[in-house]
């Protein structure tokens, strides 16, 4: 069974471009913006983009429902969605990584406490934590990071812990754990180094994931508050107004589908090359 | 096996314990059931009344060991919202959520397998591409956006099936296709990465060598040994498929579990946020240990800790 | 592993459940907002709205919120605190047994004892007793003078004393008896309610079968089923959804104003807000018309510079509501000392009321403009409730106050009493008490002219819209009315 064009390198450089793509348009957003994307034009709302008769001339993807335009929303938008997307994903890694380092090292109880906690959490669905938290904290940027990364921490806890406890036992671990290093230090020095590949695909697939999640709370109300612009909130809010103004669900739609698609496929692509036979989620 | 099964069992309490804890702090802490319930109009004395029902004039973790005490006799509280036991109000609901997850799963399971086979057998070629490409477009769509995309597609535009609610075979349709859309792609990726990894091995390329044809190979060498990874799989995503049927509860008007949940937690109406949660987990732990189970009969050689 | 998945797919997907026979007529209706039981007193008209099917009240309102008989069919009063009641002879609950003043004894009572936690209590709260004078009369004693009596008895549906004494509150609940035009048949919690007409109700039987009303909790979803025949009537049809509906070819959209009157609540203890001058200045800065041309696509009404809506007891004609006035808001804050870079959270729920935090995001944009630091803060539900009891929820929050009628109900918000707003004014508390403690109409009209006057000089809040209410209607289907109080009302409806 031979092997065809698309394959891992295909899928790094693809899924990279898009991710890079995204990127560069967060970043370089007050240059891009044809709009300020917060100013409202009420007595333009609503109107389609350039494939309609009835376009607002100055507004190439039409307007939303207070006359803002999409374009420029959507182009601010990828700002607060990959803040949210990778920060969450770095704030439930740092604890997952922590929790998975503490409970290979040191065994016993501890291990005992933090993996079943893990466990435990499991058997919860994620985003009903993150419901239940939202709906008590509110949404702001910062507590969404934190509720999303709480949610998902115990995915890395369990990665880091295996790989930690397999490592425990070779010398260059055991001889720092002689010369009584910390367990920080041992972290730092041994253990992430030994762990980073692994951790960087699991990670670079929950960006994507996250992504999802924040766009499932605005849905239920609980999202970004507003006037700021996230894909997930553009998307929930056009989606009341479907069947009237298709355009913003499914220009939203479509923005999160294509970064999700490249963060998946820079993924994918990485695990296939780094580690061919793994089975992973 | 029996000893692993008792043990993975007595964990469970455990794992409730902790979601009961967890949800119960944090709705008492964000919202007072009395103020939801009774009218703005309420008077002093209604407040009272109902105040010292819900023991909400004890400290908190007084009123969690009452909740804890009432639930040993296997009572989550006379729901507030609802005529009746918490448990009740679940049980009627549970019906239907079983359905539509367990439609949604066979679907995500049946076109997953299929997918992740046709992608294993034509690797890295075009097939493979666009599959996983279509897996991947599928799972980021968000499911309420999805699901009001295929109303408007099949019920609006062909008329072909109900746009919602709950009733013959029909109205599970477009439901369980939203929520296997969520599952899909990770089937097709796992029953992927399987088969190929199998495709290494000693025994298929013995097979092949053998003369037997691929067709031949693939059923009597490759699945069945590839049914081991997908089936640990599906244990970890009985969790994702709760959580996705939240949504699509909501937006398709399906009586379920996932519905009622939300809408209690916006109503702080505790006993039947935390029997739901119970079912979730419950619902969650056994089809693991069920997957575990069905894992080791199918090959005995996988041993657990 | 493949087969069997199959095979249960096809297993599940086989679940019969009974299809309704095609020859009866079914009206299906689409409601927004589903309640979680049949039990009598929850606080929401979509729970009242489902009890009226089966149970009738004393005194019926109409969809304009006029008051008519129905279970009374006359009432005096015998001295200014008791009011006598003559109750319509020959009607039966749908078992069969006569309903008669036992009934309206028990049911008032039942209301009125705290332990039953009956939430529309308040409708009736200075309800002391009540007494049977004999078979076919009963007389209610009043605290005190209590003018909104006979309004507030119209949320009061009657039940049966015989029912609740044998089977228990819990049964009542599960499977209601009534006098009213539909007797219960099914109750599938979170799904639908199932009724069949009642041929014999007093007031003249529906002309179809059944009567079922489902949840659709989504806006979109509600309309497409409209729109594709599934149901005859929705609920709430979402604002920006009008169009789809009337060019459907098949529906159209009938509109109502409710008496819900939205409006933004400042919190005076937070300077800069105590100044009277800077909360006026906010109430130029926003373009109202605009928002109810846009946003509400001019359904529903601008409230007059009052909290009440047009046409309710106690109205004040003589008020308007004030201009758009940008550069005069800048300058009177300027001339105020506002400090510019003041935060202004606007706090308020989601969905609560029709497009509210659309509005508070177009007020947000209108003040942003003058240069005031605005942003909407949205809070659940129960967080808000929490918020709004311990009167924390900022300087500027939104809130829709309804009267049903009669401006006692609305304008006791804005007493010390109703501990929903800090904003004290005593000229206001004596006129609500005095408003409140006098049957004679014309007094009353007076007072509260006065008080509407007070609120619209004071501003303590910025007095917006008057709610529409949106129903869609199919063509197959004639007789519904649109209702000012969200209560379904389906006797006259026939199919064409």
């Amino acid at each position: 069974m031979r092997r065809g064009r698309f394959g891992p390198t295909f899928k790094i450089s693809l899924g990279g471009c898009i991710v890079l793509l995204a990127v560069l348009t967060a970043v370089l957003a007050p240059l891009i913006a044809p709009w300020d994307p917060y100013q409202q034009d009420l007595m333009a709302r609503l109107k389609p983009g350039f494939w309609s008769a009835h376009a607002a001339p100055d507004h190439i993807l039409g307007t939303d429902n207070y006359g803002r335009d999409l374009l420029s929303r959507l182009i601010y938008g990828s700002r607060l969605s990959i803040l949210v997307g990778v920060s969450s994903m770095l704030f439930s890694a740092l604890i997952g990584s922590v929790a998975g380092v503490i409970a290979g090292l040191r065994g016993g109880a501890t291990e005992q406490v933090i993996m079943r906690f893990a466990d435990a959490q499991m058997a919860f669905p994620d985003i009903l934590l993150a419901i239940l938290l939202t709906a008590a904290l509110g949404g702001s940027a910062l507590n969404l990071i934190i509720v999303l990364g709480v949610s998902r921490w115990m995915i890395y806890a369990r990665v880091v812990f295996g790989l930690t406890r397999s490592l425990r036992q070779r010398p260059f671990v055991e001889a720092a754990t002689l010369y009584g290093g910390g367990d920080f230090y041992i972290m730092w020095q041994h253990i992430l180094p030994q762990v980073m590949p692994v951790l960087t695909v699991v990670a670079t697939l929950q960006v994507a994931q996250m992504i999802l999640q924040e766009t499932a709370l605005s849905f239920l109300g609980l999202g970004m508050p507003p006037p700021a612009a996230t894909w997930g909130n553009i998307l929930a809010e056009g989606n009341t107004r479907l069947f009237a103004a298709p355009w913003i669900a499914n220009l939203a739609g479509l923005a999160i589908i294509v970064l999700v698609w490249g963060i998946n496929m820079l993924g994918n692509g990485l695990r296939e090359q780094y580690d061919p036979n793994t089975v992973g989620r | 096996m029996a000893g692993y099964i008792i043990r993975r069992l007595l964990f469970l309490p455990l794992t409730l314990l902790l979601v009961a804890f967890v949800t119960f702090v944090v709705l008492r802490l964000t919202g007072n059931p009395v103020d939801i319930f009774l009218d703005i109009n309420r008077t002093p004395e209604q407040v009272a009344a109902l105040t010292q029902r819900l023991h909400l004039d004890q400290p908190l973790p007084v009123q969690f060991l009452i909740f804890l005490r009432d639930l040993l006799h296997g009572d989550f509280g006379e729901s507030l919202q609802f005529s009746g036991s918490a448990v009740s109000v679940v049980s009627q609901r549970v019906g239907a959520t079983l359905q539509l997850a367990g439609a949604g799963l066979a679907l995500a399971v049946v076109l997953g397998v299929l997918g992740g086979i046709v992608c294993a057998v034509w690797r890295d070629r075009l097939a493979d591409a666009v599959i996983s490409t279509l897996a991947v477009v599928g799972q980021s769509m968000p499911s309420f956006w999805l699901g009001l995309l295929l109303i408007q597609f099949f019920a609006l535009q062909l008329h072909w099936l109900p746009t919602s609610g709950y009733g013959d075979a029909r109205h599970v349709v477009l439901p369980a296709a939203t929520l296997a859309t969520i599952l899909l792609p990770n089937f097709v990726l796992i029953t992927r990465t399987a088969i190929l990894e199998l495709m290494g091995e000693q025994f298929v390329v013995t097979g092949r060598s053998k003369g037997l044809s691929r067709a031949r190979v693939l059923t009597t060498h490759i699945l069945p040994n590839a049914a081991n990874p997908v089936l640990s799989f599906l244990g970890i995503q009985i969790g994702t498929l709760m959580a996705g049927s939240i949504i699509t509860e909501t937006i398709y008007a399906w009586p379920g579990v996932g519905r009622l949940l939300i809408n209690s937690i916006f109503h702080r109406d505790v006993p039947v946020v935390e029997a739901s949660v119970f079912f979730i987990a419950i619902a969650i732990a056994v089809a693991n240990l069920m997957v575990d189970v069905l894992q080791m009969l199918i090959d005995p050689r996988i041993r657990r800790p | 592993m493949k087969r069997c998945s199959a095979l249960a797919l096809v297993a599940l997907l086989a679940i019969p459940v009974a299809a309704s026979a095609a020859a009866e007529k079914t009206l299906t209706v689409g409601a927004a907002v589903f309640p979680d039981s049949l039990r009598s007193g929850a606080s929401s008209y979509a729970s009242l709205s489902l009890l009226v099917q089966t149970n009738d009240p004393l005194i019926a309102r109409d969809n304009k919120g006029d008051l008519h008989s129905a279970l009374a069919t006359s009432w005096e009063p015998v001295d200014p605190t008791t009011m006598r009641f003559h109750l319509r002879q020959g009607v039966k609950f749908s078992d069969g047994t006569e309903f008669t003043a036992d009934d309206v004894v028990f049911t008032i009572g039942r209301v009125i004892d705290p332990a039953t936690a009956y939430a529309m209590l308040s409708r009736i709260g200075q309800v002391a007793s009540v007494t049977a004078v004999d078979k076919y009369t009963v007389d209610i004693k009043t605290k005190t003078v209590f003018p909104t009596l006979l309004r507030g008895l119209s949320d009061i549906i009657m039940e049966p004393k015989h029912y609740y004494e044998q089977a228990g509150a819990a049964a009542v609940a599960g499977h209601p008896i009534g006098t009213g035009p539909f007797i219960f048949q099914e109750w599938v919690p979170g799904d639908h309610y199932t009724l069949t007409t009642n041929k014999a109700y007093w007031g003249g039987a529906p002309k179809f079968d059944k009567l079922v009303i489902r949840t659709i909790p989504d806006g979109s979803t509600r309309v497409a089923s409209l729109v594709a025949g599934e149901s005859q009537v929705i609920e709430e049809v979402p604002i920006d959804l009008t169009d789809q509906v009337n060019t459907s070819g098949g529906a159209k959209v009938e509109e109502i104003s409710t008496t819900v009157g939205l409006v933004l609540t400042f919190d005076p203890t937070i300077k800069p807000f105590d100044n009277p001058k800077v909360r006026e200045a906010f109430d130029y800065a926003v373009n109202k018309p605009l928002i109810l041309q846009q946003i509400l696509k001019g359904q529903g009404e601008l409230l007059q510079g009052q909290v009440l809506t047009k046409g309710v007891l106690g109205w004040n004609p003589d008020l308007k509501a004030r201009p758009y006035d940008p550069d005069l808001a800048r300058k009177m804050l300027q001339e105020a000392g506002y400090d510019f870079n003041t935060p202004v959270p606007i706090a308020t729920q989601n969905g609560k009321y029709v497009s509210d935090t659309d509005i508070c995001n177009a007020v947000a944009g209108m003040l942003n403009q003058i240069g005031v630091k605005a942003t909407v803060n949205v809070i659940e539900g129960g967080v808000f409730m929490q918020m709004t009891n311990a009167q924390k929820l900022g300087p500027l929050y939104m809130v829709g106050w309804y009267s049903v009628g009669d401006a006692d109900f609305a304008s006791v918000w804005y007493t010390k009493g109703g501990y929903r707003t800090k904003w004290v004014d005593p000229e206001y508390e004596a006129l609500f008490v005095a408003a409140r403690s006098t049957n004679d109409v014309a007094e009353r009209v007076k007072d509260y002219h006065r008080m509407m006057q007070i609120l619209n000089e004071q501003n303590p809040s910025m007095f917006l819209f008057g709610l529409p209410s949106l129903y869609g209607l199919s063509d197959s289907v004639t007789g519904f009315g649109a209702a000012a109080d969200k209560i379904l009302r389906l006797t006259q409806v026939q199919f064409k």
